[in-house]
């Protein structure tokens, strides 16, 4: 297999029922190599699905993973690094034991690079998981993820707990990991570090990709055309069902609309409504996902699966 | 040397752009000199904590532009060939940037195109006052 | 592979000779105890001209490596837990399953090793470690009393290993379920269609095998024409199968039910 040709993250039309429930809806999402991609969404979106599935935690109920161009076998945890949202440490088990446990399983453990990274994280080895801060424990599963030196991660939220030092320094590693031909899917709630680190984002809401693209293509082409008219605002003239505007927003004189590309034309048109004023907002990351999956109040703030 | 950049990752402005208009900046004040070596991608990266694909492609851009060379395994330099000429482009690149913003937001407080001219004036006479110019 | 279990079984049977231990210096405490009498000669003894055959003794600690066992039973459950790190190894899961049951097998052997050790150390102090004799039997009751403790193991693995939790919940329902359907066979009348299901049912039962494991009385059952034997008067080399195969069937069902876990 060469490994240059091969996606090494290919999800195909997959789709993830638990019951009735349709977790996850025909996702398709190709990561290629050297990317970084940031796989970001309300809680219950799907995220979560998508890499049980992914690491075979969870059979897909249709469609297709595939790591390097082929299902999941043992073998290929010795070049993929994951770090799980919710803790999978042995409580009773000290770091250094947790470290044992990967010298002896993996044959593509580092130790010289465990070392590094416990010093990085100043992880206390000697004292038991279960009496680690939250920030240590989340440490220390970075520490174990990344002492295989992989060279595909799977991160789920890798930077809870962690202060802004050690946040950067997982940002810092990821990067590194990028630099030097890594393919990195990541979770953030934190969509700053999403927009620094990702070249690629992808946006799930209710089990379905709706914006895919990279960071800078997509501040690239989405907008905001806001226009500032003199009276009330005329007859929007079938805009509404624009396919470059996504969402229309009026708040009295002033009229919002989200455009998803050719923000210069959208202008343009509504231009020829005679507004005072016209003029494109740039949107930061944070500003295009909250439009995306709109009333985020709705979303359930627990239960992410 | 990578410290003299940087960039701002909330802003709507593309990051790759941000590197674009950084390092044009740096040609044009003299802060980057001819020949000077640029930092690797992966150090420039992990400098400004950005993704490297998305300096990957500042660079590729640059280079395009004339305004860097990279030589395989030596790595990106600024550009000595004519590089006079390139740092005056780099200069109008900037300046052109500078500029498009400002006007934007004049036009976006609801000024037409005689009263922008008038705004602009009155700043030049302010930093370029009668007497001075060249 | 092995290694987490091992550090979990050096605690479990770290506890285990813990209890022995303490049950050693009450012991000692009680002989030692001003006007204490030790009456020497019990139930062991009796019948065999004042010597005890090791037979005996093994099929009565049998009881010991069955309760370890009982602990152990779950040890896939309580992997769960924590199984997306287990299962991002590069080890394939029916490897890691059959590495944690046979090291735990290997943790009930030494279980019984460390209760006939306890035994046999009580004997010592009496100065009566000479009336130990080696039986025929000795060798046999070890293997079915063993075979016993891995059929609970096993059974307990096949419910527990699949879910998430409630793993203690099993164990406690199993002893309680295991120690009333033992007895039930004898208690019920013959000849009844429910009496001839609990003597079916009890061929599950580890705590009827222990209760047969040295006792022989007779019990056949039959009802509406079909003939089911009891435990109690299946030959030792049935049992003997029964128990071990049950073990080794329950353990690889719960190796590929923990295999097929979806969390």
């Amino acid at each position: 297999m060469n490994a240059t040709q091969t996606i090494p993250v290919a999800i195909t039309d997959f789709t993830k029922r638990y019951g009735a429930q349709e977790a996850v809806s025909n996702l398709t999402l190709d990561i290629e190599r050297g990317s970084i991609c940031g796989l970001l969404g309300p809680n219950g979106s799907g995220k979560t699905t998508t890499f049980k599935c992914l690491l075979g935690f969870a059979r897909p109920t249709s469609g297709s993973m595939a790591i390097e161009g082929a299902p999941l076998t043992p073998a290929t945890f010795e070049y993929l690094g994951y770090v799980p949202e919710r803790s999978a440490l042995y409580e009773w088990m000290t770091g250094a034991q947790h470290l044992e446990f990967n010298r002896r399983t993996f044959k593509s453990y580092d130790p010289k690079r465990a070392a590094e990274l416990v010093d990085l994280f100043k992880v206390d080895l000697k004292k038991r998981v279960g009496k680690l801060s939250k920030g240590q424990h989340t440490a220390l599963a970075i520490v174990l993820a990344f002492s295989t030196r992989p060279r595909i991660l799977i991160l789920d939220e890798p930077a809870s707990g962690l202060d802004p030092m050690f946040q950067r320094a997982v940002l810092d590693l990821i990067i590194e990991a990028a630099a030097n031909g890594a393919t990195v899917v990541f979770s953030s709630h934190q969509i700053g570090q999403v927009e620094r680190a990702a070249d690629r984002v992808a946006i799930l809401k209710n089990g379905k990709l709706i914006v895919d693209g990279t960071v800078d293509s997509l501040k690239g082409s989405e907008k905001i055309v806001e226009a500032i008219f003199d009276q009330m605002i005329p007859d929007l003239n079938g805009l509404a069902v624009d396919p470059r505007i996504s969402r229309i927003v009026r708040s009295g004189r002033i009229l919002r609309a989200y455009v998803n590309h050719d923000s210069e034309g959208v202008a343009r048109r509504i231009n020829e409504l005679a507004p005072k004023n016209v003029s494109i907002l740039d949107l930061s990351l944070e500003d295009i996902f909250i439009n995306a999956v709109g009333d985020v109040a709705a979303a359930s703030p627990n239960g992410d699966r | 040397m990578s410290a003299i950049f940087t960039v701002d990752p909330r802003s709507g402005v593309p990051l790759y752009l941000q590197v674009i208009e950084q390092v044009k900046r740096h040609v044009a004040l003299g802060s980057l000199a001819p020949g000077e070596q640029l930092p690797t991608v992966k150090a420039l990266a992990l400098d400004l904590t950005i993704n490297p694909n998305t300096v990957a492609r500042a660079y590729r851009d640059l280079e395009r532009d004339g305004v860097i060379e990279t030589s395989p395994g030596r790595g990106s330099f600024v550009s000595s060939n004519g590089s006079s000429a390139n740092a005056h482009r780099a200069i109008d690149d900037v300046a052109d940037s500078i500029l498009n913003n400002a006007i934007r937001e004049v036009k976006n407080l609801g000024l037409d195109r005689a009263q922008v001219t008038a705004t602009f004036e009155r700043q030049l006479d302010r930093w370029f006052p009668i007497g001075e110019q060249k | 592979m092995v290694y987490v279990e091992l550090l979990r079984l050096r605690k479990s049977l770290m506890w285990y000779t813990g209890v022995f231990a303490a049950l050693y210096v009450i012991f000692l405490l009680s002989i030692h105890a001003p006007g204490a009498t030790v009456h020497i000669g019990g139930d062991i003894s009796h019948d065999h001209n004042g010597s005890i055959p090791l037979g005996a003794l093994l099929a009565g600690l049998a009881w010991c490596p069955m309760i370890f066992a009982t602990v152990l039973g779950v040890s896939l459950n309580r992997e769960n837990e924590g199984v997306e790190m287990v299962w991002t190894k590069p080890v394939a899961r029916e490897r890691l399953a059959l590495g944690y049951i046979l090291v735990d097998l290997g943790a009930i052997v030494v279980a019984y090793f460390i209760a006939l050790a306890f035994v046999m150390l009580v004997l010592a102090t009496l100065g009566l470690t000479g009336l130990v004799v080696v039986d025929a039997s000795a060798a046999r009751n070890f293997g079915l009393g063993l075979g016993i403790a891995f059929m609970w193991y096993g059974l307990l693995q096949a419910a527990t290993a699949w879910n998430r939790g409630r793993a203690g919940l099993v164990v406690g329902l199993s002893w309680a379920v295991f120690i009333v359907l033992a007895p039930l066979a004898r208690i019920i009348p013959a000849g009844t269609w429910l009496h001839t299901a609990v003597v079916l049912i009890n061929y599950v039962n580890p705590m009827a095998y222990m209760s047969a494991i040295s006792s022989h009385s007779a019990g056949a059952t039959n009802f509406s024409g079909i003939e089911v034997r009891s435990l109690n008067d299946l030959s030792f080399e049935l049992r003997f199968a029964l128990v071990w195969t049950i073990g080794v069937v329950a353990s690889v069902i719960a190796i590929f039910s923990w295999k097929r876990m979806e969390v």
